[in-house]
């Protein structure tokens, strides 16, 4: 028993504090890049993207979709070392989904009746649920592999923050692309998508994390 | 120095450093720790604690440049010997279900289930008898006794026992006939 200890010692080499925040840093930045190039070729900025980037509403859905990323990244760089509490990043994000559903709803009752399906469904819903899932995936990858570098200890949140990152910085990449315009599809179809994103890390978690 | 924390974190930094003493002195210390911790949670397993001390040294080795000289070294050390304990659990879990047939578990439920309600009814049978040819029934026929057991423990003759059970199994036939007759 003694001579894993003999081991270990005999293994010793100094150790420089692990840099959380840059690995991380550099995990996700890598995967950005990957994520925006391919958003840019692949499916193409939207065409009118000089005029929209006039508009409140093109920023609204880029910041919310980045504030939710925001959020949990202090999360993310607490749970990848053993013996930190999560914070509270998770329950700010859950305030901005809150308050984003929010402000969708007013906005689909103050539509005209007529026009309801149209501001909820816009014309590509269930492209957007597939697209920011895609957009997302080198994200969650590139995000992944820096945290196995480090230790996380709490798998399933640790795997669930990191979806919560690469789902809204995701989502945020692909609103280059994307031309709907109405809060009541943001606050519904985005949202969605990036919730998928995060549940679909905290249900990895647990396999890909593991040390 | 008497302050475990403190002094555990100076051995950390001086570990962090290369300093093999320091080192030793650390592993031999949180091996103590770890070995209380993993034995007081495992203690019909001693196997699979000495497995997890083991595991959880080399954890703390393979890890330690993720311990931040700010942050409680304890804070540090319990996290990682928590998450192997959990990752114990999550594996032995997975070994013991897995053969587990569930179609033969549930048989096994149904089984007992039917059985219970069977004894539940006969209970009640019985509680219809007279006294003494419920008895005589439960000897003979459930705890499995013969007649002149059975005799000797009610302190009567083998022949009354005979006759109670002759006499017990007829009536409860027939109040079981009564029974079916009512429900139809």
């Amino acid at each position: 028993m003694n001579d894993i200890i003999d081991d270990l010692v005999t293994d010793l080499t100094p150790a420089e504090p692990a840099r959380v925040s840059a690995t991380m840093i550099a995990g996700l930045g890598v995967a950005a890049l990957i994520s925006t190039l391919a958003v840019m070729t692949v499916l193409g900025p939207r065409p009118d993207l000089m005029l929209a980037i006039q508009t409140a509403n093109f920023w609204i859905k880029f910041a919310v979709m980045a504030l939710l990323a925001v959020c949990a990244w202090p999360v993310l760089l607490r749970l990848a070392r053993p013996g930190y509490s999560p914070g509270m990043g998770l329950v700010i994000a859950a305030f901005v989904a809150g308050g984003l559903v929010i402000a969708g709803g007013i906005n689909l009752l103050m539509a005209p009746a007529a026009e309801r399906m149209d501001v909820l469904l816009g014309h590509s819903w269930s492209a957007c649920l597939l697209k920011v899932s895609l957009v997302s995936a080198p994200l969650f990858v590139g995000t992944m592999i820096a945290l196995r570098r480090m230790a996380p200890t709490r798998l399933r949140q640790t795997g669930f923050a990191a979806g919560l990152v690469a789902g809204g910085a995701g989502a945020a990449i692909y609103s280059i692309s994307c031309t709907e315009q109405s809060l009541t599809f943001i606050a519904s179809w985005y949202l969605l998508a990036v919730a998928l994103v995060a549940i679909a890390g905290a249900l990895l978690g647990p396999r890909l994390l593991r040390w | 120095m008497s302050d475990p924390e403190a002094k555990l974190r100076a051995l950390m930094a001086l570990s962090q450093n290369g300093d093999a003493k320091a080192y030793r002195i650390l592993l031999e210390t949180l091996k103590g720790r770890l070995t209380a911790y993993f034995s007081r949670r495992l203690t019909s397993d001693a196997g699979s604690a000495d497995d997890l001390v083991q595991d959880t040294l080399m954890a703390i080795h393979v890890k330690r440049a993720t311990y931040d000289s700010s942050q409680a070294f304890t804070g540090w050390f319990y996290a990682i010997a928590r998450y192997k304990l959990i990752d114990h659990y999550r594996r032995y879990k997975v070994r013991r279900t897995a053969p587990l047939d569930e179609a033969a578990f549930v048989e096994d439920m149904a089984d007992d289930f039917a059985a219970t309600s069977a004894r539940m009814d006969l209970d009640e049978l019985l509680s219809r008898l007279p006294e003494k040819q419920a008895r005589a029934i439960r000897m003979t026929k459930i705890t499995g006794l013969t007649s002149a057991e059975a005799a000797k423990a009610m302190g009567v003759s083998e022949s009354a026992i005979k006759v109670s059970v002759h006499r017990g199994l007829k009536s409860a036939a027939a109040n079981l006939e009564d029974d079916q007759g009512d429900r139809s």
